[in-house]
């Protein structure tokens, strides 16, 4: 008897081409809309305040250094609350960063720093400074209102656009 | 002379595991996309190199964007427990609508005197107002009290809620110490919360 020879048995070949090229389309599509943007947080913890305990924690004049953020991005900064010299830097890693680096080497452990945002600074500039203070590892520091004298001081050194209005 | 005649064709190839990696691929990816929520308020954050993980649920976002409008954002669950008590202290009542359009609002940025008038809006005139920033001053204190309604509405429920700033880079300071300032002032007493920054990348060589 005479055989049908019915070829090579097996699954019938399907073109994968098409669907390769679909699935990388939508890997593409996927991997350009995800947002890869994580969201941190920064952790504050500010002095507990209920408006009756006024006593302020006493700290050294001279291991006291005073930074105030000012209009675009201004910093100025004091060391010490008796006559103090005011001088000005900036963000820059050269500026504030290079200043606590070397702050804190000079003054060591009982460093603490004031921070006090002026009428005119951002958001951002308080984020920043926060953000500087943590590179440089500062062991305490406390964001508080700008006093009266601070910014009297910033006038008489000349920078009269850091007023209220 | 005779010819031996080859054909000319490509070399096959098998697609099979190319199509499996693809396919593979794909599917974490749209298992790991979150696609970012249509905000009305756009707040641009700054960037800072601390890495502490913000929760994905139980957070309270204070907002301040770039034109220093104050807005709260509360997670869905307590969201009518929050509204509920807000305007029982405020003598509104709010119908079962509003508080179902309440509930789908991601942040909520009106006067209580306001709110009502702002829900009760059909959806694409709601859609055209802006809004208008929660009073934060001394003598109309809202923000206090909604953060207070929704810590105690997250007690309720029994969580303990992530209380979180999310300022724009632009908003003034002042705004961002006014809001610390109201956290800290009865009835809140709060001294703990997180500033929400964007990433960034540590210096090196410190």
């Amino acid at each position: 008897m005479a055989e049908v020879v019915t070829g090579k048995k097996g699954a019938p070949r399907v073109d994968m081409t098409p669907m390769v090229d679909l699935g990388f389309l939508l890997i593409t599509f996927f991997m350009l809309t995800t947002t890869m943007s994580q969201q941190a947080g920064m952790d504050i913890q500010m002095p507990f305040d209920d408006g009756k305990n006024k006593e302020n924690t006493k700290i050294k004049e001279s291991n006291a250094l005073t930074i105030l953020l000012g209009k675009n991005n201004k910093v100025f900064y004091y060391q010490g609350l008796n006559e103090p010299e005011l001088k000005l830097t900036t963000f820059k890693p050269d500026g504030i960063r290079k200043l606590l680096i070397q702050k804190k080497a000079e003054i060591g452990e009982k460093m603490f720093v004031l921070i006090k945002p002026l009428p005119k600074a951002s958001y951002q500039n308080i984020v920043d400074i926060l953000d500087e203070l943590a590179i440089t590892a500062v062991p305490s520091y406390t964001l508080t209102k700008v006093a009266k004298e601070d910014q009297e001081l910033v006038f008489k050194n000349g920078y009269t656009e850091e007023s209220d209005e | 002379m005779s010819k031996v005649q080859i054909k000319k064709r490509g070399p096959s190839l098998d697609m099979t595991a190319m199509c499996d990696v693809a396919f593979l691929l794909l599917t974490f990816f749209i298992l790991t996309t979150k696609f970012k929520k249509d905000e009305k308020v756009v707040v641009d954050t700054p960037s800072s190199t601390i890495e502490v993980k913000i929760p994905e649920s139980d957070v309270i976002t204070v907002s301040i964007d770039k034109k220093d409008k104050v807005y709260f954002t509360v997670d869905k669950p307590i969201r009518e427990m929050v509204l509920t008590a807000m305007g029982g202290a405020a003598g509104i009542e709010f119908t079962d609508a509003e508080i179902e359009t309440f509930s789908n609002m991601e942040m909520i940025g009106m006067p209580m005197d306001k709110l009502k008038a702002y829900l009760a809006m059909p959806d694409e005139d709601r859609a055209q107002v802006e809004m208008e920033g929660i009073p934060v001053d001394s003598t109309n204190n809202e923000l206090g009290k909604w953060l207070f309604y929704a810590r105690g509405a997250s007690s309720e429920i029994g969580v303990n809620p992530f209380i979180a700033i999310k300022g724009d880079n632009k908003a003034s300071a002042k705004k961002a110490e006014r809001v610390i300032a109201i956290f800290q002032e009865p009835p809140n007493l709060l001294t703990k919360f997180n500033f929400i920054t964007d990433l960034e990348q540590k210096p090196k060589g410190l």
